[in-house]
């Protein structure tokens, strides 16, 4: 009796020990590449061409292609669309059940997503410092892969230090409206530094620190009757090339 | 002699109509003074509006040795001249103009475009709407002084040779700051030049946070 209950005990434990469960917060710190073109056709009409390549530590390699038209409506304002190809994205159904009691982050670096994006954006000089703009882009983003909707703020200033050299500070969030528990499942602050090498080219470093969230697994919460919420702390840095025709 | 010349010849010269008109030294393509169509030797007078249009410009050049180019697609007005100060003032209406000061002359050149003045302490500047924001201002010097001032500040930024500033939609002037590019402009005001016409845009070389993506 004693021996069979110190194997169903050491079965469990090990179990337990050895088991992945619920996934846990993470830190990562990744690299990135971003190469941008916009193409001016007329006063109203810009088209552009943005590709970008990111090294990540612990989720899966990522690249995009995005292709933009943007339309100024008036002297503050623009709406637009872009088209959105994305490799390596990591949404709530990632997190999948291998086996009894074992579940893993699956690599999605070969998964292509199409992504769906009207915006509307707006510009204004302050008018204290007019060297400086204050800008507010609201994406709306529907994903044709898994059918997620979200809402994309990016808002933030844009300073001309120099006819040379621009900074650009700007925040991030994205609040999805037909998935996650969260209300925001993204924060992120992005800082970049852009030097005028001709009239055509920018070329400077930036950063990104960014917050993630994920919960809800479907296939999670049916086979372990649970809830989770995990963070992924993200720290990029990376080249930007924006290229003006 | 110096008598007659000094109250006779020189306040009739002063009074004279030919003091406060421009004469038109070239004119290439469509170019008109108030509704007539121009010519070289025609003269540009007082309340008049000197109008230029696609590929076109006009050199004019003033007895006291102020000479200017209108550019393409602009429109600039003598609108005042103040004799006994010595004060020139003209108005841009539209588009861009050069402007030269015989520096060894004490006549006073001023430049109005919509709010925005600039008084001229110095001898060539470039003075421009924005083709994108026609409300915006644009100014460069090459060199000498210019001090401007828009509608909406309360002390004037003095701009030194080689730096530019903008005044968006006419309000606040930026701070003024070393433009390389000033040079890219075609400043020459030679009458015998094979090359006139200004293809260099000012505002092509501003980062205009507005216009400009950086996503």
């Amino acid at each position: 009796m004693t021996k069979s209950f110190f194997i169903v005990l050491a079965l469990t434990l090990s179990t337990n020990i050895f088991a992945v469960v619920k996934p846990v917060n993470e830190e990562a710190t990744n690299t990135s590449l971003s190469l941008n073109a916009f193409i001016k056709h007329s006063k109203r009409w810009t088209t552009s061409i943005q590709a970008r390549l990111q090294d990540n530590e612990v989720q899966s390699k990522e690249k995009s292609l995005q292709l933009g038209l943007r339309y100024k409506l008036a002297s503050n304002w623009k709406i637009g669309f872009f088209l959105k190809r994305e490799y390596g994205l990591r949404h709530n159904e990632d997190w999948k059940w291998l086996g009894p009691a074992n579940y893993k982050w699956i690599d999605t670096e070969d998964r292509g997503e199409t992504s769906l994006i009207p915006f509307v954006q707006y510009k204004a000089r302050l008018p204290f410092k007019t060297d400086m703009a204050f800008k507010f882009r609201l994406n709306y983003q529907h994903n044709t892969f898994n059918e997620q909707e979200d809402i994309h703020i990016r808002s933030g200033f844009i300073n001309i230090l120099s006819p040379d050299f621009t900074m650009i500070n700007q925040i991030n969030i994205i609040i999805p409206t037909n998935y996650s528990q969260r209300f925001i499942t993204y924060y992120g602050y992005y800082f970049s530094v852009g030097w005028q090498i001709n009239r055509h080219l920018t070329l400077g470093p930036e950063v990104r620190f960014n917050q993630k969230f994920w919960n809800e697994s479907v296939s999670f919460r049916l086979r372990e009757n649970d809830t989770y919420e995990v963070k992924l702390n993200n720290f990029d840095y990376g080249i930007v090339l924006n290229s003006y025709f | 002699m110096k008598l007659l010349i000094t109250f006779f010849i020189l306040p009739l010269l002063l009074a004279s109509p030919a003091f406060s008109q421009g004469q038109i030294l070239k004119v290439i393509g469509s170019v008109n003074i108030s509704g007539k169509v121009a010519k070289s030797g025609d003269y540009f007078k007082l309340s008049q509006t000197l109008t230029t249009g696609p590929k076109s410009l006009a050199l004019v050049r003033f007895a006291s040795g102020s000479t200017l180019k209108v550019n393409e697609n602009s429109s600039l007005k003598l609108e005042q001249v103040l004799k006994k100060k010595k004060v020139r003032i003209f108005r841009l209406l539209k588009g861009s103009s050069f402007f030269k000061k015989d520096p060894k002359k004490e006549e006073k050149l001023q430049v109005r475009a919509k709010n925005v003045s600039m008084g001229v302490r110095g001898t060539e500047f470039f003075v421009s709407f924005g083709k994108e924001s026609i409300d915006d201002v644009y100014m460069c010097v090459r060199s000498g002084k210019v001090i401007i001032k828009g509608a909406k500040q309360k002390k004037v930024t003095l701009v030194k040779a080689g730096e530019g500033v903008v005044v968006p939609k006419g309000l606040v002037s930026s701070k003024p700051r070393p433009l390389p590019w000033t040079k890219d402009l075609n400043w020459s005001l030679d009458p015998k030049a094979k090359e006139l016409e200004n293809k260099a845009s000012i505002e092509e070389s501003y980062q205009d946070p507005i216009e400009r993506d950086y996503d």
